[in-house]
């Protein structure tokens, strides 16, 4: 079956879950019974598929083999961080005043995180387990979905958060995922997001490593949002070169609920999937999915993401934007989905992709599915290099190269960042721009189209 | 100011200028006309200094220095300006954000602090006026959607944001009706001294009935083949261009 890969860390995984499931250690909670069949089913299926090679469409452009050629340990020790309070000043996100959920390789960390309001409710481990929604949502989103990935993640993850928003949280939320191991890790992390019925809420969650042994991270976040809920998610992946990262997000919006979702990827993780598929399952809900990437050295960088129109009167915008430097690859995949019943729809898509080096390479593809037809959808796409004429305008008058290379580069990237809906993430994501682009090294096109950059 | 000296220029191998000489002083205004193709714009492109152009020969000094020397934004720093014929649209740059670094910049190359916001925004307000041009444009992304009239007029507006020693108005006049041009004129009228030049290049005399040019040049073919003083132009607006290339076709022969 050469559409999967069964390579050694493939049977490390096996062979290990099999062993701790003899020595009945393979959590350190015991799973309600309903919960095990989940897991114990996830594991048979990636027992019997492994992981996607290229020859899997979703996986074409994405060799999984590179960034798994690794023994990721599992499961993870961590070691004794004397200096984690300091990191978690250093990494709090200047003027948000966010309420901060501190996790550590996938564990709830209390005494790093701030006394947490009444309107939400934060359960871990057996907590999560025996909450009443645990039984009633827990992989039964994403699960769903048949990602080999997802699998992973539910056969070995040794418990979940829960984050319940019980009623509209007075300040955003910031869910701070550290990373620290001394050996190669498999870090397998879950969350179960539900809002309830008319809640506001902010929630940024970003990703950091604090050592630099090889990290393979699979984070899958099943949220379900309820009628009216209006909610708003930054993911601000900041992690190192030596971390592979691999994220699936399912978002179920029910009836005249609003989500916005604003993803960042920085320099300088060598592997980066990730999958964010939005379901419109009530009618005039809306989800917005904006995304900006900037990829440096020999960076993989991969977003599919899925608008899933179900029911009629519902609104979608999409817009991702990249910025690729040195030899980094982008990956962009946007499937619209607008299935038979879902009259009335208006659907948009756009993908921008600026490359800064004659080495980097985007592979862009929408893919729109319509099965309704009163229908608004449209998608664009533009592969290019940052524009001389302009650079060369703007130098005329009196801007260096540099500063001229930074003007148009923010300005291209600001269409994205302007959608966050608060002030404070605005100013961090435009910082964080600022800080990764390399504008020495920022190349200018040699000739208008060169050979490596392939649109499909 | 500019003195201009047997300069040659190609682009992808194929010659333009073919030997253009020039000079220009504080306080002149000098047009240079001639037929489409004559390689006019390529001179202001080359003064510019727009890399896509190889000078092959010659030399040009501005103020002393070396202008082929510099990159196209020390020659701005040291007072060159030009107003492009297509003015490039630039989206997500605001157009005053644009003006106050482009200010900051020239003036801490000269060694002069930042302009305060309030002296920044009076200046501003007294170009806008002298330009005539609308107030809610410059709060605007770079000449995005800005109509071909909007453009040309905030070319003059930087022009006079900036304040140059030697303007280069590249075909500034093509596309505008007669009350834009006016406009225009009445903008560098207002701007011109005793401390400035302007060079303008047209293709046709209308321009220059706004702005009386002190010398009038011909160029064809790369090179100036004839100078001389506004009534020049009003001999090449009755006679066209031809009488000229024939007189030089017959003295090459």
């Amino acid at each position: 079956m050469n559409k999967s890969i069964f390579n050694s860390f493939y049977h490390y995984l096996i062979d290990t879950y099999q062993q701790l499931q003899a020595q009945g250690q393979l959590t350190p909670f015991s799973w309600p019974a309903a919960l095990l069949t989940h897991k114990q089913h996830a594991f048979e299926k990636f027992n019997e598929q492994g992981f996607p090679s290229t020859k899997q469409e979703d996986w074409k452009y994405t060799n999984l083999a590179a960034p798994l050629q690794q023994i990721y340990q599992f499961p993870v020790v961590s070691p004794a961080y004397p200096d984690l309070k300091a990191e978690v000043q250093r990494l709090t996100i200047p003027h948000l005043q966010a309420y901060r959920i501190v996790l550590l390789n996938g564990r709830f960390e209390p005494s790093l995180s701030d006394q947490l309001p009444e309107s939400m409710g934060w359960h871990t481990d057996a907590d999560a387990l025996h909450h009443y929604y645990a039984e009633e949502y827990f992989a039964s989103l994403a699960d769903v979905t048949q990602v080999p990935l997802v699998w992973l993640n539910t056969a070995f993850v040794p418990g979940f958060h829960l984050l319940h928003i019980r009623e509209t949280v007075d300040r955003p939320i910031h869910v701070m995922h550290l990373y620290a191991t001394q050996q190669p890790a498999f870090i397998p992390e879950r969350l179960l997001l539900v809002a309830e019925e008319g809640v506001q809420v902010q929630i940024t969650e970003s990703f950091h490593q604090l050592t630099d042994a090889p990290t393979f991270i699979n984070y899958v976040a099943e949220q379900f949002l309820k009628e009216k809920v209006a909610m708003d998610v930054y993911l601000i992946n900041q992690l190192h070169a030596q971390a592979a990262f691999f994220h699936h997000s399912e978002i179920y919006l029910h009836s005249q609920s609003t989500f916005h979702h604003l993803n960042c990827c920085f320099p300088e993780a060598h592997f980066i999937r990730n999958n964010i598929n939005a379901r419109l399952q009530g009618s005039q809900s809306e989800a917005n999915l904006w995304g900006i990437y900037l990829g440096n050295q020999q960076q993989l960088i991969d977003n599919h993401t899925i608008v899933d129109h179900q029911m009629p009167s519902c609104n979608s915008n999409e817009w991702y934007k990249g910025l690729l430097q040195e030899k980094s690859t982008g990956v962009f995949n946007g499937k619209i989905f607008v299935e038979k019943g879902a009259q009335q729809t208006n659907a948009f898509q756009k993908n921008n992709t600026i490359l800064l080096s004659q080495e980097a390479t985007i592979h862009a593809k929408p893919q729109l599915e319509i099965f309704a037809d009163d229908v608004k959808c449209s998608h664009g796409s533009t592969v290019g290099q940052m524009q001389e004429d302009a650079l060369f305008y703007l130098r005329t008058r009196g801007l260096s190269e540099r500063t001229a290379k930074q003007l148009l580069l923010e300005a291209f990237a600001f269409d994205i960042v302007s959608k966050a809906q608060n002030q404070a993430m605005e100013d961090h994501i435009m910082q964080l721009i600022r800080d990764h682009l390399d504008l020495s090294a920022a190349i200018l096109p040699q000739s208008a189209s060169p050979a490596h950059v392939r649109k499909t | 100011m500019l003195l201009i000296k047997n300069l040659h220029a190609q682009i992808e191998g194929k010659p333009i200028l073919k030997g253009i000489d020039l000079e220009v002083r504080p306080g002149e205004i000098h047009a240079i006309m001639g037929p489409n193709g004559s390689g006019k714009s390529t001179l202001a492109a080359v003064l510019a200094g727009n890399e896509q152009y190889e000078v092959t020969d010659g030399e040009v000094w501005f103020e002393g220095k070396n202008l082929l020397e510099m990159p196209p934004e020390i020659r701005a720093r040291e007072g060159l300006f030009m107003a492009f014929q297509y003015p490039v649209e630039i989206p997500g740059v605001s157009n005053i954000n644009f003006l106050k670094t482009a200010i900051t910049e020239i003036r801490a190359y000269r060694g002069l602090p930042p302009l305060s916001a309030k002296e920044f925004m009076q200046r501003l307000k007294e170009k806008q006026e002298l330009v005539e041009f609308n107030a809610s444009l410059v709060n605007r992304s770079l000449n995005e959607g800005f109509s071909g009239g909007e453009k040309k007029r905030n070319e003059i507006l930087q022009l006079a944001m900036l304040e140059p020693k030697l303007a280069i108005l590249d075909e500034t006049d093509s596309g505008l009706d007669i009350d834009a041009i006016r406009i225009v004129a009445n903008g560098v009228n207002k701007l011109r001294s005793q401390h400035n030049a302007f060079i303008i290049i047209t293709h046709y005399q209308r321009l220059l009935q706004y702005i009386i040019p002190d010398y009038v040049h011909v160029q064809y073919d790369g090179r100036i083949i004839k100078s001389g003083t506004k009534e020049l132009a009003y001999e090449l607006e009755e006679r066209g261009y031809d009488w000229i290339k024939e007189s030089v076709q017959a003295s090459l022969e």
